[in-house]
């Protein structure tokens, strides 16, 4: 029975989902989306790559918001060690005015972002004999700036370029030597806190489920509605 | 009572024109358009390293001196004529049992696609996807210079991948299409102890795929193009 009843209820939501109209203002829009992310220029490790995942939910024409996860890893010391950054936060996304001309959208349409991510860091050395581990929680804020391709009515491409500032203890790796000679990783972890960030360069893709706070107007997002000869 | 005959005649106009824009029953449904197609394949598609080809790395690749072979599965769907998105999962079935050899590299990946041609049966396209991998390597031998470990299981990690795609599509008729693509593979395992490897290889994939056409009225043909 319960069976049932978690199937009507997804039949449900689903059939609402479907149903929804995408009307001609974009606030209220619900979106969710995929990412892949890029980890430039930290002090304590090298190029990282990630993946993850965000929904979006725009406020008014001129502001959006992003809530986003990402599962980042990257190399320490060529190869002698991994770090492993587990991100979740929240960005604000402000469409400057020329982002729209005669009240439509541009077909790139720019915005900045401003938000606040908490952070789980994981630092490991690799060698067996020494595998050392440190971790860390940090709270961060970050700024940047990207913009939107839409690709359909429901989709669009979007790519962003954000520092991110990491405020919490800070772990500095170093490369030892055993007695014979092999390099490992130590981690020197300093009870004072400090500040550590990176470039993050994101790629995402979004699809557009649903208008909250539906307009009267039936038609394409951010489009005139479409009307017949004539009319 | 002019009214009434007047809605009358208007409705039996609309009706009629409706019914005319439906093709008859034992007629197949013509589509001139890849705009809301569902295609699904399913495939073994061998990779190949190509370390070589990308000027060297000093890091070990997953399919380095062999052939893998994953069971390759797909779904696109195609929002319009130029844009798509798809999903694809691969399953490693043939693990290396030397040691340090590849025993696990599965993963997905979602991406979206650009397709070059409009309303023709030959479809090429590139394309972008990013996903997670699971992977593994056989139980190995390390040192550290000082302790020999003769063979150390090395864990398993879920690693970040992303790949460009190249590829063309034939439709031909009703429901099948053939198809032959390739994958760039990026991505590095990167286990917590043990030493890292190069996810990077060249995926082809090529075989036969099904499509279904959710343009109403909902018939599964491609054809006509």
């Amino acid at each position: 029975m319960k069976k049932f009843m978690l199937v009507v209820a997804l039949t449900g939501a689903i059939t609402a989902f479907g149903q929804s109209r995408i009307g001609n203002k974009p606030g209220g829009q619900f979106s969710v989306g995929i990412r892949t992310t890029t980890s430039l220029f930290s002090d304590e490790s090298g190029t990282g790559t990630g993946f993850g995942g965000q929904v979006r939910l725009r406020f008014f024409r001129l502001l959006n918001s992003e809530w986003f996860a990402d599962y980042i890893t990257s190399d320490i010391g060529n190869g002698l060690g991994n770090r492993t950054d587990y991100h979740i936060g929240w960005s604000v996304m402000f469409y400057p005015a020329f982002a729209y001309r005669n009240n439509e959208r541009l077909k790139l349409q720019p915005y900045l972002l401003a938000g606040h991510c908490f952070d789980k860091t994981r630092f490991e050395s690799n060698l067996f004999t020494e595998n050392n581990v440190a971790t860390r929680f940090s709270s961060a804020v970050q700024a940047g700036i990207g913009f939107h391709l839409p690709l359909h009515d429901r989709v669009d491409l979007s790519c962003s370029a954000q520092y991110m500032m990491h405020f919490g203890k800070e772990i500095e790796p170093h490369v030892r030597r055993n007695a014979a000679g092999t390099e490992y990783l130590y981690f020197d972890e300093h009870a004072i806190e400090g500040f550590e960030g990176h470039l993050l360069v994101t790629f995402s893709l979004n699809f557009r489920l649903a208008d909250l706070w539906k307009s009267k107007t039936k038609g394409v997002q951010d489009k005139a509605p479409v009307l017949e000869e004539g009319q | 009572m002019k009214k009434i005959i007047a809605i009358a005649f208007l409705s039996a106009v609309v009706i009629t024109a409706k019914a005319q824009d439906q093709p008859p029953a034992d007629e197949p449904v013509k589509m001139h358009s890849l705009a809301q197609l569902l295609r699904l394949q399913g495939t073994i598609s061998p990779a190949w390293s190509v370390t070589l080809l990308s000027g060297g790395d000093s890091v070990q690749s997953v399919s380095g001196g062999r052939t893998n072979v994953y069971a390759h599965g797909t779904a696109e769907y195609y929002w319009d004529e130029r844009f798509s998105t798809r999903a694809d999962i691969y399953f490693l079935i043939n693990p290396n049992k030397d040691p340090g050899g590849i025993k696990h590299n599965h993963g997905f990946q979602v991406g979206a696609s650009c397709h070059l041609i409009k309303g023709s049966n030959i479809d090429p396209f590139i394309g972008l996807r990013a996903g997670m991998n699971f992977t593994q390597v056989q139980a190995m031998p390390l040192t550290d210079g000082v302790t020999n470990a003769l063979s150390y299981g090395i864990p398993a990690h879920v690693d970040p991948t992303w790949a460009p795609v190249i590829g063309i599509n034939f439709f031909g008729e009703r429901v099948f299409h053939f198809f032959i693509e390739g994958a760039w593979m990026q991505g590095t395992y990167r286990p917590n102890v043990g030493p890292q490897f190069s996810l990077e290889e060249f995926r082809l994939s090529a075989g036969l795929g099904l499509n279904f056409s959710f343009y109403k009225p909902v018939e599964t043909v491609r054809q006509k193009i």
